[in-house]
């Protein structure tokens, strides 16, 4: 111990140099090789880190879009180029399979298999969902046209229901928080703030920054948890599986439990370029709302312009509901945007729940 | 009926350089502390690929030759700028060629569906090396601010970090994200 003491220090300093300001170079003399690998395997977990917990996504794609327009190909919605977004995919596993053939033969044609081609777009979705910037939706909730009200049961799930909205009614007192009007705001793939108005004007806020979950409500204390999902939007049991607040988990669930029925391009009114429209639908026998999803999402980037949950049922309510999030921005919002502090009193109290 | 479509090179180049991005950034930021160094190397690997792409051996996959192009790119900028780097020698770009090599071949379509065991790993860190992680790469927090956050001392903090980097090294081998290389 006493003899490695000063070689103990270095290979610190070594594993240590992800965190160190520059100006340090290291010292790599006499590092057994072993010790070398383990290093290596150190930095590389940094870079991982970096990537999935970071800002190296966004800063991924403007090194993308600056090579291609060093190579004159501006980045551009593929519907410019005849090539379809959705099929990137597919053409890519081509391309990595046949590079030789393919590089060599551009101005190839491809008939492209349409079950494919939806996997494939909505695989293009997500992996664009979880390296998206700020974004603001508005969310809206409407009756679904032509469909009766159900009849009020009385069995397991009302009683769920009951439970449900006692929670609810202990959660929001002063008003209770609607989720129609409401505005979501996501930064990445899991940091989220909704702000939901209530009947008496005022606003229920709650939302993730990546670290804590938090709570605030007028005139009550805000609440914080380590537990990411603590304070989710409240929905009735079968809704909560579909967290609108985590719409990466509801893209996941499109992909492993729903069918896709259609996938087209097609305009949104105020969206800058056509559209890529994927229809999602429930599998024949899963009862489990909502039936069908819709998603608009920008052939080029994946951003999601819009997204349309058919047949949710919202609680204590038993008419279905058709609830859309439709992007308001995707303005850089403020570095605190996603904690808790600007969205109550300063003097407000603060309880944590665990 | 759909109608065909056709590509062209730079079509096809787009296609291997957005499939390859994820993996050469962290090629890259695995061995270059300067997140402004690695945009450059990384846009001038990239070019480089373009400009030669008639050297590329197209019965080879695409990700170990832009690799080879960024680590003398690496290398020649150590000698430049050693303070840029963390430690960087042609063992450790040749390990980190074979770690990715290895993750390549894992399932999934993107960077993030390969590695997501990381997401499993960093859950079962202790609390306090979990929160040093998401202080550090989540909220950008520098050593100081970490350590103020958290009342420790600026030691502790290196040390919580490097520890949970070396958990989450051990964690990734053990669900085969890192392989044994039998060395």
């Amino acid at each position: 111990m006493t003899m490695n003491g000063p070689r103990d220090d270095r290979l610190s300093l070594i594993r240590s140099l992800p965190d160190a300001p520059a100006g340090t170079a290291p010292d790599a003399a006499d590092v057994p090789p072993a010790l070398v690998r383990q290093i290596a395997d150190e930095q590389l977990v940094h870079a991982m880190l970096a990537m999935e917990l970071g800002d190296a996504p966004q800063t991924v794609q403007r090194n993308i879009r600056a090579v291609m327009e060093a190579i004159g190909r501006p980045v551009r919605p593929f519907t410019e180029s005849g090539a379809r977004p959705g099929v990137r995919r597919i053409l890519r596993r081509a391309a990595l399979a046949t590079a030789a053939g393919l590089l060599l033969a551009a101005g190839l044609f491809f008939l492209l298999p349409p079950e494919e081609s939806a996997q494939a777009a909505l695989a293009e979705i997500i992996a664009a969902y979880e390296t998206a910037g700020d974004r603001t939706y508005r969310i809206s909730v409407e009756d679904e046209a032509d469909r009766p009200s159900a009849p009020p049961r009385r069995g397991k799930r009302w009683q769920e229901k009951q439970d449900w909205q006692r929670l609810l009614g202990e959660m929001s007192r002063g008003g209770k928080a609607e989720l129609d009007k409401a505005v979501l705001y996501l930064r990445g793939a899991r940091q989220f703030v909704l702000i939901r108005p209530t009947a008496d004007g005022q606003r229920v806020v709650n939302g993730y920054d990546g670290q804590q979950s938090w709570l605030a409500r007028p005139d009550r204390p805000v609440l914080l948890s380590n537990e990411p999902h603590a304070f989710r939007v409240p929905m009735p049991k079968p809704m909560a599986t579909v967290p609108f607040v985590a719409l990466g988990e509801t893209l996941r669930r499109i992909r492993e439990e729903y069918d896709i029925a259609e996938v087209v391009f097609r305009p949104l009114p105020g969206a800058p370029t056509t559209l890529q429209y994927v229809l999602a639908k429930a599998r024949p026998g899963d009862p489990k709302p909502p039936t069908s999803i819709e998603l608009w999402a920008d052939p080029d980037t994946g951003l999601l312009y819009r997204v349309v949950f058919h047949d949710a049922k919202t609680r204590g309510r038993p008419q279905p509901k058709r609830i859309t999030l439709d992007l308001a921005g995707t303005d850089n919002l403020p570095a605190n945007w996603f904690t808790h502090e600007p969205h109550h009193d300063a003097s407000a109290t603060i309880e944590r729940i665990d | 009926m759909q109608a065909p479509q056709t590509i062209d090179a730079k079509d096809l180049f787009e296609i291997l350089v957005r499939e390859n991005a994820g993996m050469l950034t962290a090629y890259l930021r695995a061995v270059v502390r300067n997140p402004s160094v690695v945009d450059d190397l990384f846009q001038e690997t990239m070019l480089i690929a373009w400009r030669r792409l008639d050297d590329y051996d197209r019965t080879r996959p695409f990700g170990p030759w832009l690799r080879g192009i960024a680590a003398k790119l690496v290398l020649a900028h150590r000698r430049k700028a050693s303070k840029d780097m963390l430690l960087c020698t042609e063992a450790v770009l040749e390990h980190l060629d074979h770690r990715l090599d290895q993750i390549s071949r894992r399932p999934g379509d993107t960077w993030d569906e390969k590695v997501a065991a990381l997401k499993d790993c960093l859950e079962r860190l202790a609390d306090s090396h979990r929160t040093a992680v998401e202080l550090r790469y989540l909220r950008g927090l520098d050593v100081q601010g970490i350590a103020g956050r958290l009342a420790v001392s600026l030691d502790a903090v290196r040390k919580r970090l490097q520890r949970a980097r070396s958990q989450l090294a051990d964690c990734l081998r053990s669900k085969h994200v890192f392989e044994a290389l039998g060395e």
